[in-house]
C-alpha cells in the first residue's frame, strides 16, 4: 500500500512486467475511447487483476461490486509486459494533477518502458466521418519510432486537456516515454468505433492479438450501457475546458 | 536559494491553490451526477447535445438500438418532445435495481423561449442511430 497526496495505491497481487513494458491508461475521457479499449483489451487477454487505487478526499464513497467482489473505483490489471490501469469514475478537476503525478511515478517505479495514453479528440460532425482517423504522439525517440513502425500519423497542433495532458507534461519533464494515440470521436457521446481504431493500434505496439469482432458488433449496447459514466464525464470534461481542444495553439497560425 | 529554486516554489505554491480552489468548487457543485438514466416505467433516457447557433438551436441525440421507424418528436411551448422503440427489449445489467426490461427512450428538452419549436426539421443518421433536430430562432 502507498500513499501518494490524497490517493491510495494498493497491490493485491505480486506481478513482475516483462520488457519492454507498456502501462496502458484507461481514464474517461472525450468518446470514452480510453475506457471502452482498455477495458476490452483487458477482457480479451484475460488480465490478471492485481491491486487498483482508490481515494477518501477525491472520490465520493462508492465501492464497485463485481462478480461478487467489492472493487475499488481505480483498478489495475496485468499480464506479461502489460499493465492497465482503468477508472470506472471520471477524474474531477482537483483530482487530475494528484492522480497524474501519482501514475507517472509509479511507472517510474515500476520500471514502466512506455507510458500508454488513447485519447479522444472530439470531432463537432463525427457522424459524416465513417471511418475516425488515428493521430498519434511520443515524448521518447524510442516511442516515434514505434509510432513510425506501426504507420500512424503524426499529431502536430493543438490542445490536449486533462489528465492526459498533465501527464504527457510531466512524463517529458521527466524523460519518461509517453505514447498518446488520438482517435477521432463523439464529444458528448460513447464512440466504440473510435476505440477499435485505437485497439487497432495498440494490439500492434503490445504485439498481441484479439478479435475486435464481438466490440464492433456490440457498439450500439456499449453506447447504451455506458450513457451514465459517459453524463458524468462530459460533466466533468466541460468544467476542465475541453472545449480548448477543438482550438488552434495561437503560435501555430501564421 | 536560486532564482530557479524560487520560479519553482511559486509554481507549486500556485498549483496548491489552483488544487484547493477546484476542490471547493467539487464540493458546491458536486463532480458527479447520481441521477440514473433511466426509469421503472421501462424507458431510457437518451444523452444529448444542445448547441446554439446564430438563427438555431441543433439538437444531436444518441439513440442506440433504437429503432428510428417508431420515432416521434413534437414540439409545444418551448419543449420537444422525444420517444423512439428500442429494437428489442433491453436489461441492463443482473443487479438487483435493474429488473426492469427496457422498451423505450423517451426525452423532453426544455429550449429558451426564442425557439420556435413547431417549426423543426429532423435528419437521421441511420447507421449510427443517431437524429438531430433543427429548430430555428423565432423571427
Amino acid at each position: 500500500m502507498e500513499e501518494y497526496n490524497g490517493f491510495t495505491l494498493y497491490e493485491t497481487k505480486e506481478f513482475k512486467l516483462e520488457q519492454p513494458s507498456y502501462m496502458l491508461l484507461g481514464l474517461p475521457d472525450t468518446g470514452l475511447v480510453a475506457s471502452i479499449s482498455s477495458s476490452y483489451l483487458v477482457d480479451s487477454l484475460k488480465m490478471d487483476e492485481v491491486g487498483g487505487i482508490d481515494s477518501y478526499r477525491y472520490f465520493p464513497p462508492i465501492a464497485v461490486i463485481h462478480n461478487g467482489e467489492s472493487k475499488l473505483p481505480i483498478r489495475m490489471f496485468y499480464k506479461r509486459n502489460i499493465l492497465v490501469i482503468i477508472s470506472e469514475l471520471p477524474i474531477s478537476p482537483s483530482a487530475t494533477y494528484p492522480l497524474a503525478f501519482m501514475l507517472v511515478d509509479y511507472a517510474q517505479k515500476k520500471g514502466i518502458t512506455h507510458i500508454v495514453s488513447p485519447v479522444g479528440l472530439g470531432v463537432p460532425h463525427r457522424m459524416e466521418v465513417e471511418k475516425p482517423a488515428t493521430y498519434g504522439l511520443a515524448t521518447s525517440k524510442e516511442g516515434e519510432q514505434i509510432l513510425s513502425k506501426v504507420g500512424i500519423k503524426g499529431f502536430q497542433e493543438g490542445f490536449i486537456v486533462g489528465p492526459y495532458a498533465v501527464i504527457l507534461k510531466e512524463a517529458k519533464r521527466r524523460k519518461i516515454s509517453n505514447i498518446v494515440i488520438f482517435a477521432e470521436a463523439f464529444i458528448d457521446f460513447p464512440d466504440p468505433a473510435a476505440a477499435v481504431e485505437v485497439l487497432t493500434i495498440l494490439t500492434k505496439i503490445f504485439s498481441v492479438e484479439i478479435d475486435l469482432k464481438p466490440l464492433i458488433e456490440k457498439a450500439e449496447e456499449i453506447r447504451l450501457k455506458t450513457r451514465e459514466l459517459m453524463m458524468n464525464t462530459k460533466r466533468v470534461l466541460e468544467r476542465m475546458k475541453k472545449g480548448y481542444e477543438q482550438q488552434l495553439p495561437l503560435m501555430y497560425v501564421f | 536559494m536560486s532564482s530557479r529554486r524560487i520560479r519553482d516554489m511559486i509554481r507549486e505554491f500556485e498549483r496548491e491553490i489552483e488544487e484547493t480552489i477546484e476542490e471547493i468548487i467539487d464540493s458546491i457543485v458536486g463532480t458527479y451526477e447520481a441521477r440514473p438514466l433511466w426509469s421503472k416505467d421501462g424507458s431510457l433516457e437518451p444523452l444529448i447535445s444542445v448547441v446554439e447557433k446564430e438563427d438555431k438551436y441543433v439538437i444531436t441525440i444518441d439513440l442506440p438500438l433504437a429503432n428510428l421507424k417508431t420515432l416521434s418528436i413534437t414540439g409545444k411551448y418551448n419543449y420537444i418532445e422525444l420517444r423512439c422503440k428500442l429494437k428489442h427489449r433491453v436489461k441492463l445489467s443482473e443487479w438487483p435495481m435493474s429488473r426492469t426490461e427496457f422498451t423505450e427512450y423517451r426525452k423532453i428538452i426544455k429550449l429558451p423561449e426564442n425557439a420556435d419549436v413547431a417549426n423543426f426539421e429532423v435528419k437521421k443518421y441511420v447507421e449510427y442511430s443517431i437524429i438531430e433536430i433543427i429548430v430555428p430562432k423565432k423571427g
